[in-house]
């Protein structure tokens, strides 16, 4: 057997593998769970988010109400992978999001008569993320990757310019698996850490305060540069721990008293997945991801039913200050099922609660949201949603869109 | 295309479906979105009967206006219902802006609990929020930021250097 007949070959089993997970192996949490999938097996940076590997690229390529050659465009019709060239050293992937929906909130204007009128936001046409990744694979054990987010400012010729506090316009690591221990790896670079469970939503309020419900603390693309060991010795177990200087963690939370910029940052992160039948997945687990004067918990519990849905419970724990100055306790249920592999119906509720030193509660914010994710055709979903934001001061209910053009 | 002729991909073979179950999607999708507006509201927790006065009058002395004493300086007025960031762009002229940032109604005032108050830019005469980043013109104007941001609302403000003193016109004059 030749080599490019071994590589086809091995191509063709990982492709099967792939098309032999559930279709929804899209690894978001929620289709992990649906999956019984580590985040690693979809993402190339392990921890979700970002850049597919071939078998995360595979697990979508027929996923779509309908298919291009039945539109007659043969030309965008299935793949067999996403790896460049014979040799399959590099792959490539991107996502593109449109959301149309309403930013900010209500605003009580005062008129010329001195009265004030509730203004509802103008709904928008927001270009959410234009992401394009990379990733290559010189050997068996090492894999580079590197992507960069396109904002607002690039078109102004600013390469770099974040729109958001603690935001990274790039990350790029490098991953070694450390053969002699099975399960074991290390990356380093410039990366998220593993914090919590990565949704692609950054909306959701478990990292945020309920002062400031729309900022998390760990908004979308955040990245610091350091290190990472990942230690998965059975499917079952995940243990990760990191050493990261606080470069945007510090942007982020914006209280140089609470962390300084550059300062060491840790991270702990331990997930048990236990299949507990055939059909039926779990996991649990928690991280802490600290600097200076700032404290980050997460707390996730799963239970998925495979080809089906997920049901996950999740907590935030945000403590600021060394004598706890405010703390946050938010919470997070969310819902997910998927009855067609094209459909997938999703709802969450979730509160935010921010306390003083004292324990006495500063501010509380409420949101829900239920929605659909529709792929009318592979690597393209719509996804429409109904959102309710209730804070002190105001509430908003809105529906919002999302257009998902993904690779 | 027959079953038998359709590639062997096991399972995900009934992927491929008929272009009846794409418009049967897509009509669900775009059916949900008027359901959906009919549902929507905007409302505010904060209303005050506390009447707005036409102008009110500030002095550096003042509690919590010490920001303004350089240039550069901001701090919080506030005049009944109505808070106003004071921003010292020069020595002998203070602007007035909206408490809150467009994008996300975010606090921009150098209050005690704000980790990000507006910074003025005494070069480019903009103000930024820190929070997200949106950048506004000394008329308030949106100059840059992230996208679909409104303009700032900005009050006129009369100020008397040599006395420290100061009026912002609330309600247009008659």
């Amino acid at each position: 057997m030749t080599r490019r007949s071994l590589e086809r070959a091995a191509t063709a089993m990982l492709l099967g593998l792939a098309l032999l997970l559930p279709a929804t192996a899209m690894a978001t949490p929620k289709m992990s769970l649906t999956a019984g999938t580590p985040c690693s097996a979809c993402h190339i940076n392990g921890s979700g988010g970002g850049g597919r590997t071939e078998i995360g690229w595979g697990s979508m390529a027929l996923v779509g109400a309908t298919q291009y050659e039945n539109l007659g465009l043969e030309s965008l019709s299935y793949q067999e992978t996403n790896l460049i060239g014979e040799e399959g050293y590099v792959s490539i992937g991107a996502d593109v999001r449109l959301q149309v929906a309403k930013l900010g909130a209500p605003t009580d204007v005062l008129q010329e008569d001195g009265t004030f009128e509730t203004i509802s936001p103008q709904r928008r046409v927001i270009p959410m993320q234009i992401q394009p990744y990379i990733g290559v694979y010189p050997t068996d054990w090492l894999t580079l990757y590197g992507t960069y987010a396109v904002g607002p400012a690039t078109f102004q010729g600013k390469l770099c310019d974040p729109t958001y506090a603690g935001q990274s316009c790039f990350a790029a690591l490098a991953k070694a698996k450390i053969k002699p221990v099975r399960g074991l790896s290390v990356k380093a670079g410039h990366f998220r850490p593993h914090i919590g469970n990565r949704h692609d939503d950054h909306t959701i309020m478990l990292n945020s305060s309920a002062l400031t419900p729309r900022n998390s603390a760990i908004p979308p693309n955040y990245a610091d540069p350091g290190a990472e060991v990942h230690y998965g010795p059975v499917p079952w177990l995940t243990i990760d721990a990191g050493g990261f200087l606080a470069r945007n963690l510090a942007e982020s939370v914006g209280n140089p008293d609470l962390v300084k910029e550059n300062a060491p940052a840790g991270l702990a992160r331990v997930a048990f997945q236990p299949r507990l039948t055939d059909n039926i997945t779990s996991w649990i687990g928690a991280s802490v991801f600290m600097s200076g004067d700032y404290r980050l918990e997460n707390y996730f519990l799963g239970l998925g039913l495979l080809e089906w849905g997920a049901l996950m419970v999740e907590a935030g724990h945000g403590v600021r200050g060394a004598d706890v100055d405010q703390s946050d306790l938010n919470l997070m249920a969310m819902l997910s099922v998927t009855p067609l592999e094209w459909l997938t119906v999703n709802g969450r509720v979730e509160q935010a609660t921010t306390t003083d030193t004292n324990g006495n509660q500063v501010a509380q914010t409420q949101a829900a949201v239920v929605g659909l994710e529709f792929f009318p055709l592979p690597y393209i979903e719509i996804r429409p949603e109904y959102r309710v934001l209730l804070a002190d001061d105001y509430g908003l209910g809105q529906y919002t869109v999302q257009l998902h053009l993904f690779y | 295309m027959s079953e038998k002729q359709k590639p062997a991909f096991g399972p995900c073979t009934s992927l491929i479906l008929s272009r009846r179950k794409f418009l049967g999607g897509s009509a669900l999708a775009l059916a949900s979105v008027p359901l959906m507006s009919a549902c929507e509201f905007a409302e505010t927790y904060n209303n005050t009967d506390e009447p707005v006065e036409s102008e009110a009058e500030f002095a550096l002395t003042d509690e919590g206006l010490a920001g303004l004493a350089e240039v550069g300086g901001t701090a919080l007025l506030v005049a009944g219902p109505v808070e106003i960031l004071l921003v010292r762009d020069a020595e002998d002229s203070v602007l007035g802006f909206d408490r809150r940032c467009p994008h996300a109604q975010l606090d921009m005032a150098p209050v005690d609990g704000n980790a990000l108050p507006a910074v003025w830019d005494k070069e480019a005469r903009t103000l930024k929020c820190q929070w997200h980043a949106s950048v506004f013109g000394d008329d308030g104007d949106f100059v840059e930021g992230p996208p679909g941001v409104a303009d700032l609302k900005r009050y006129e403000v009369t100020f008397d250097a040599a006395n420290g003193t100061g009026v912002v016109q609330i309600l247009p004059t008659a």
